[in-house]
């Protein structure tokens, strides 16, 4: 299918028909588009990477270095996914250079915790619900293993389906609802330590 | 199948469903399958429960995360294309002004020629010129001569030429530079560019060891995710 400026590759998804109608311009070099979809954009990339490098300092700079990337490589939009889908997915990459630049193990394990959080004993679903805290949940994500952490994320954040999820983490359906499965029960038993903590004190 | 088979499967369904039924983008079918199996399964508290874990759960995720103005990444990004575009224009013209030159340069000299007086001139200058070069050519041979030009490198990078073996790298998420290192070094591999938009990277090994280099590298399953030659 052609599109009106003759750029035969891109076409759109349904949802985001302004996200692809911007990078069509872009691919033809208008700096206008890309300031609005930097705009759309930019808040979700931050979140997504600040996930994982905690440092809102890296995080800009990913997000520079992935819609940089996305004005270079526009015409190869295949639109096999959504525009939003597509950069998530260049950003992961960003990320995961400066991770591996940093050279640190990424992520404490929620199980590293356990002689700081008292026990695993689960507290029923309906008590945390009223009770659990911002800051816990934040907490407990941060702890979460970094493929349970992003699946997590995209579920929740992005409200990501199984499949959208999926081509981000370069991985099959089953994988995510695997990662998903175990990333909630780590978060609930985590959440459900604290609860106990505090009732301790 | 068994009715309590059959109730277990749907309950395994609906929990696996849940997360997705929570952000909204479950399929019609899906959607209206588990809305039904919600409402005649009033009994399955646990269920009922976690939905509204879930639910309170993903507003926290939300708002977890506090946004910075977009307005100072985007000028950053505009500059550094502006800087490139400044870059790129700057080449261009010294291109074509290269390119252009030789053409305005030797109309010119036919200019000159045409008078008799610069004819002259030039049967001088190359007189010169042939002299110098006869001294600069006796001096090299001289004990304390420079030496040739074939003895200097490159003061930085590579100066080996690219004639290895081609291939491309994906290394798993949670690899480190160093074990990423670790594997290249010993395969004797460099990286000739990446990591792209889907995180390739592209590697050149020598050619006579590129099949024990392909077999080393998908040993690795811990840090590499997969080779290919392209």
């Amino acid at each position: 299918m052609d599109t009106p400026n003759g750029n035969a590759n891109i076409k759109h998804v349904g949802g985001d028909e302004q996200h692809c109608m911007w990078l069509r311009q872009i691919a033809i070099g208008d700096e206008a588009a890309l300031s609005q979809l930097y705009r759309a954009l930019s808040g979700c990339v931050f979140a997504f990477v600040m996930r994982h490098l905690e440092n809102t300092h890296d995080a800009d700079s990913v997000v520079v270095d992935t819609m940089h990337e996305v004005w270079k490589k526009a015409e190869s939009f295949t639109g096999q996914s959504k525009v939003k889908t597509w950069v998530l997915g260049i950003a992961r990459h960003k990320m995961l250079d400066v991770l591996r630049q940093r050279g640190a193990r990424r992520w404490d394990d929620i199980e590293d915790y356990s002689d700081v959080l008292i026990d695993n004993t689960p507290s029923p679903f309906e008590q945390l619900a009223e009770r659990q805290q911002l800051e816990w949940v934040a907490f407990c994500m941060e702890k979460l293993p970094q493929e349970q952490r992003e699946s997590l994320h995209l579920l929740f954040y992005e409200g990501m389906s199984m499949v959208e999820i999926g081509i981000i983490q370069h991985c099959p359906d089953n994988t995510v609802k695997t990662r998903i499965f175990h990333a909630k029960k780590k978060i609930k038993d985590c959440l459900a330590r604290w609860l106990k903590e505090v009732d301790s004190d | 199948m068994s009715q309590s088979n059959q109730a277990t499967q749907e309950l395994r369904r609906a929990q696996a469903l849940l997360p997705w039924f929570v952000n909204g983008s479950l399929s019609a079918v899906d959607e209206q399958w588990l809305k039904e199996w919600l409402e005649y399964h009033p009994e399955e508290t646990e269920i009922h429960t976690e939905l509204v874990w879930l639910k309170q759960t993903a507003n926290q995720v939300k708002s977890s995360v506090e946004l910075p103005d977009a307005d100072h990444g985007l000028d950053l990004l505009l500059s550094k294309i502006h800087q490139e575009k400044s870059i790129a224009a700057e080449v261009k013209r010294l291109a074509n002004r290269s390119a252009q030159s030789p053409r305005s340069l030797w109309s010119k000299f036919i200019d000159l020629m045409s008078s008799p007086i610069m004819s002259m001139g030039l049967v001088a200058l190359l007189l010169v010129q042939t002299g110098v070069i006869k001294t600069l050519l006796n001096s090299k041979n001289s004990p304390n001569s420079i030496e040739q030009s074939q003895d200097l490198t490159p003061l930085s990078g590579s100066n080996q030429p690219v004639n290895g073996t081609v291939l491309q790298l994906t290394f798993v998420p949670s690899s480190t530079e160093a074990q990423m290192s670790k594997i290249l070094n010993n395969a004797h591999a460099e990286i000739v560019s990446g990591p792209g938009a889907l995180g390739i990277y592209v590697v050149q090994v020598p050619s006579s060891d590129a099949d024990r280099a392909v077999k080393a590298f998908e040993q690795e399953k811990q840090v590499i995710e997969s080779v290919r030659q392209p």
